[in-house]
């Protein structure tokens, strides 16, 4: 039997909620970025964190509902590290293909 | 309900990031990674934020989940991958998606499009100069692959 505090605690969803889940995926992001060796799967941790990160501007902004800057940082975060992951990953198969050679301008 | 959709989504976004970082085999994880990434933007639809959602399944449940396939497929020198069926992962949180979708957006399109406005009007230098980022990434990427094919 649940208690009725903890039962209130799990039926309603409030910003707590949203940082439990956005601390989670961001250890899980960390240990990926600190354990796996391969470039592309620290890729991909790098990306599991930056996007925890929205989850907390975006909980935050629900509390004002007059401004636009949780949303703003959100939506700047998503382009620029999409922008970065397209740079990444080009980066890596080039370094794949050629070796050192790539590190030169 | 809404708590039943919070949990839902939770729980593909842990199991999907956990076996994102685990899995040793790419296209498992890349599809475990797309998994996460439209869970996430179940949450947002959550969180109401729709304009968000529909960038997020966009860019990283289409756009890079499709990169990182393709990165090692032309740069594995020959290496056979195993042969895998993995797209079965992006089952439930598709389905979650659509549930999360026909129950959140249909009372809110003139609430969205205000919402969506509101963005615009207040950031249009910002929006302008973050699309300019995405595509001065996007050139470079480009001028950066052709150096390196004809080289």
């Amino acid at each position: 039997m649940i208690a009725p505090e903890i039962y209130d605690i799990l039926a309603k969803i409030d910003v707590r909620h949203y940082l439990v889940l956005s601390i989670l995926l961001f250890c899980i992001g960390l240990c990926g970025v600190l354990l796996r060796r391969s470039l592309l799967s620290v890729l991909m941790s790098v990306l599991i964190m930056i996007n925890s990160v929205n989850i907390n501007f975006l909980a935050f902004a629900q509390k004002e509902h007059s401004s636009t800057k949780g949303h703003m940082f959100a939506f700047f975060v998503i382009v620029v590290a999409a922008a970065e992951t397209l740079v990444g990953l080009i980066l890596l198969a080039s370094y794949r293909r050629e070796g050192k050679k790539v590190l030169k301008w | 309900m809404e708590a039943l959709l919070f949990y839902l989504c939770t729980s593909i976004i842990l199991v999907a990031a956990i076996f994102t970082i685990s899995s040793a085999n790419i296209e498992r994880s890349s599809t475990a990674f797309a998994s996460m990434m439209l869970a996430l933007a179940g949450i947002y639809l959550l969180l109401n934020e729709e304009l968000l959602a529909s960038i997020q399944i966009l860019l990283y449940a289409a756009i890079l989940p499709a990169s990182f396939l393709a990165t090692p497929a032309s740069t594995s020198n020959g290496k056979a991958h195993p042969k895998t069926s993995s797209s079965k992962l992006l089952l439930i949180p598709i389905l979650t998606l659509l549930l999360l979708a026909a129950i959140k957006t249909q009372p809110k399109q003139v609430a969205v499009s205000y919402r969506s406005e509101m963005v615009y009007e207040d950031a249009v230098a910002e929006i302008q100069i973050m699309l300019l980022v995405l595509l001065a990434a996007i050139l470079g990427t480009l001028r950066l692959k052709d150096h390196h094919d004809s080289s």
